[in-house]
């Protein structure tokens, strides 16, 4: 919508003195009834994505500062998608390069899998990658990923994948040892290749459209494939109605990982007290914005939990039992805006009482991923968005 | 490990135990720290979930390893 008429007022208006709001809405006044009573231009019709070649120098260093400069970079060293380059990842489905998989916020970016492979080629993917960050890109686009939130606001969150089935194992996306650090392509190339085509093609700039107030570092890659081999129990993908044998990626709109460091605990009853008290915190959306926040649990813990008898929903009930803040930990201002965004919850209670990490033990994640060690992972999310999964086409 | 490296290079008698999936890193550390044949014992990972009396039935099958490898040293 070029023609939408917008009006700024000073930042910030989040938690700012009823007085001082009133005093800015008198400022901006007249400029809104201009803007309303102004005969807008024209909307433009949107254009077909069509591929545009451009020349950029050669020398591999050189080529460098042309793609920061064009915005195409993540501010590591990207690899020039060229024609031939582009070509070879998209193999036979070259012909197709024009498809459209999806429409992407904020920019309402036109992602046809040319620009999908175009984006693999920067980032330095393999042909086999593509299936993956093409459904990736399905899943983003979901509305009930809400993209355009995830996309824009000032909270660190970016997109996590989860890779499940036997896909993983082949392209070598790690699922164990350091699965969530360095040092396996796959997962490095992949999560990245998804967050250039959020930049690129998404249209998300750092520091313009991409709001993030400090980011986090999953924002240069979030990939990792669930340790299935090692989990005592059904995969994420085969519990929400997928076949085991079949290939999935779920992206959740994701912080960053809080391990849970517990080495002592020997049994399950034992062990949900460091996770549930890790969980359970003041500063996360999922408190209040009714999130999934995922726990990944290390082989280790997941096969105490299973010593002890426990299932994956026994396992998401306790720590949702137990990961509880106590409401006198909120500020009054947030328990009242908490209380207009969840009046269930927040509005009318005693401040000795308190309120779960999340709105049900549905809604927290669980799978099991890493080496050996006694670590897992508490993984909030941005709150107003829930994960989606979708298969990956053969 | 790395202590125990570090106490024999001051000719101090050392047995330095791991868990078999810290082999490899075992020795790279000894590679690392020039002594690329460095000897140290494995025991099966995970041992932080054995109970007492499991720990110290793991701890006497693994004694006379670790009093031979102390006397004979890493000659």
């Amino acid at each position: 919508m070029p023609h939408l008429q917008l009006v700024a007022v000073t930042h910030p208006l989040g938690g700012i003195d009823p007085k001082l709001a009133r005093a800015k809405a008198d400022g901006v006044v007249d400029r809104v009834i201009a803007a309303l009573t102004r005969d807008p231009a024209p909307p433009e019709a949107a254009s077909a994505p069509v591929a545009v070649t451009v020349t950029a120098p050669a020398d591999i260093d050189l080529f460098q500062d042309f793609a920061l400069a064009e915005g195409w970079s993540d501010g590591m060293p990207v690899l020039p998608p060229t024609p031939e380059r582009v070509a070879r990842i998209l193999g036979p489905l070259a012909p197709r390069g024009a498809d459209v998989i999806a429409t992407l916020a904020p920019r309402r970016g036109v992602a046809t899998l040319e620009a999908i492979a175009a984006n693999l080629a920067l980032a330095g993917a393999l042909p086999g990658h593509l299936p993956v960050v093409v459904a990736a890109i399905r899943a983003l686009a979901d509305p009930r990923f809400n993209l355009n939130a995830i996309q824009t606001t000032t909270h660190p969150c970016t997109p996590l994948l989860i890779v499940n089935g036997p896909i993983a194992p082949r392209l070598g996306i790690n699922a164990g040892a350091n699965a969530l650090g360095q040092g396996h392509r796959a997962n490095a190339v992949i999560g990245r290749a998804v967050r250039l085509i959020l930049q690129n093609v998404g249209g998300a700039r750092p520091g313009r459209e991409d709001r993030a107030t400090l980011g986090h570092p999953g924002k240069y890659s979030y990939c990792l494939a669930e340790n299935e081999a090692e989990s005592p129990w059904a995969p994420l993908h085969v519990e929400r109605g997928f076949g085991a044998a079949e290939s999935c990626v779920t992206v959740c709109g994701s912080e960053a990982p809080h391990n849970v460091n517990d080495h002592g605990s020997t049994s399950a009853e034992a062990l949900v007290f460091a996770l549930a008290g890790t969980a359970a915190t003041t500063g996360s959306n999922d408190v209040y914005l009714g999130g999934e926040p995922l726990v990944v649990l290390g082989p280790e813990h997941a096969r105490t939990f299973a010593d002890s008898g426990w299932s994956k929903a026994d396992v998401k009930r306790v720590i949702w039992e137990r990961a509880r803040v106590r409401l006198d930990r909120f500020s009054p201002e947030n328990r009242e805006r908490f209380g207009v965004l969840d009046p269930e919850r927040f509005r009318g209670r005693l401040l000795a009482e308190e309120v779960a990490l999340c709105a049900s033990p549905d809604d927290l994640m669980v799978i099991v991923a890493g080496g050996p060690g006694k670590h897992s992972a508490i993984i909030p999310t941005f709150g107003a968005t829930r994960s989606v999964t979708v298969a990956i086409a053969r | 490990m790395l202590d125990g490296i570090l106490l024999e290079k001051a000719s101090v008698p050392s047995a330095s135990i791991v868990t078999d999936v810290f082999e490899v890193t075992g020795r790279a550390m000894a590679r690392q720290w020039g002594v690329p044949t460095y000897k140290f014992l494995l025991m099966p990972h995970p041992i932080a979930n054995l109970t007492e009396a499991e720990l110290d039935r793991r701890a006497r099958e693994i004694a006379p390893e670790v009093v031979k490898l102390l006397l004979q040293g890493q000659e």
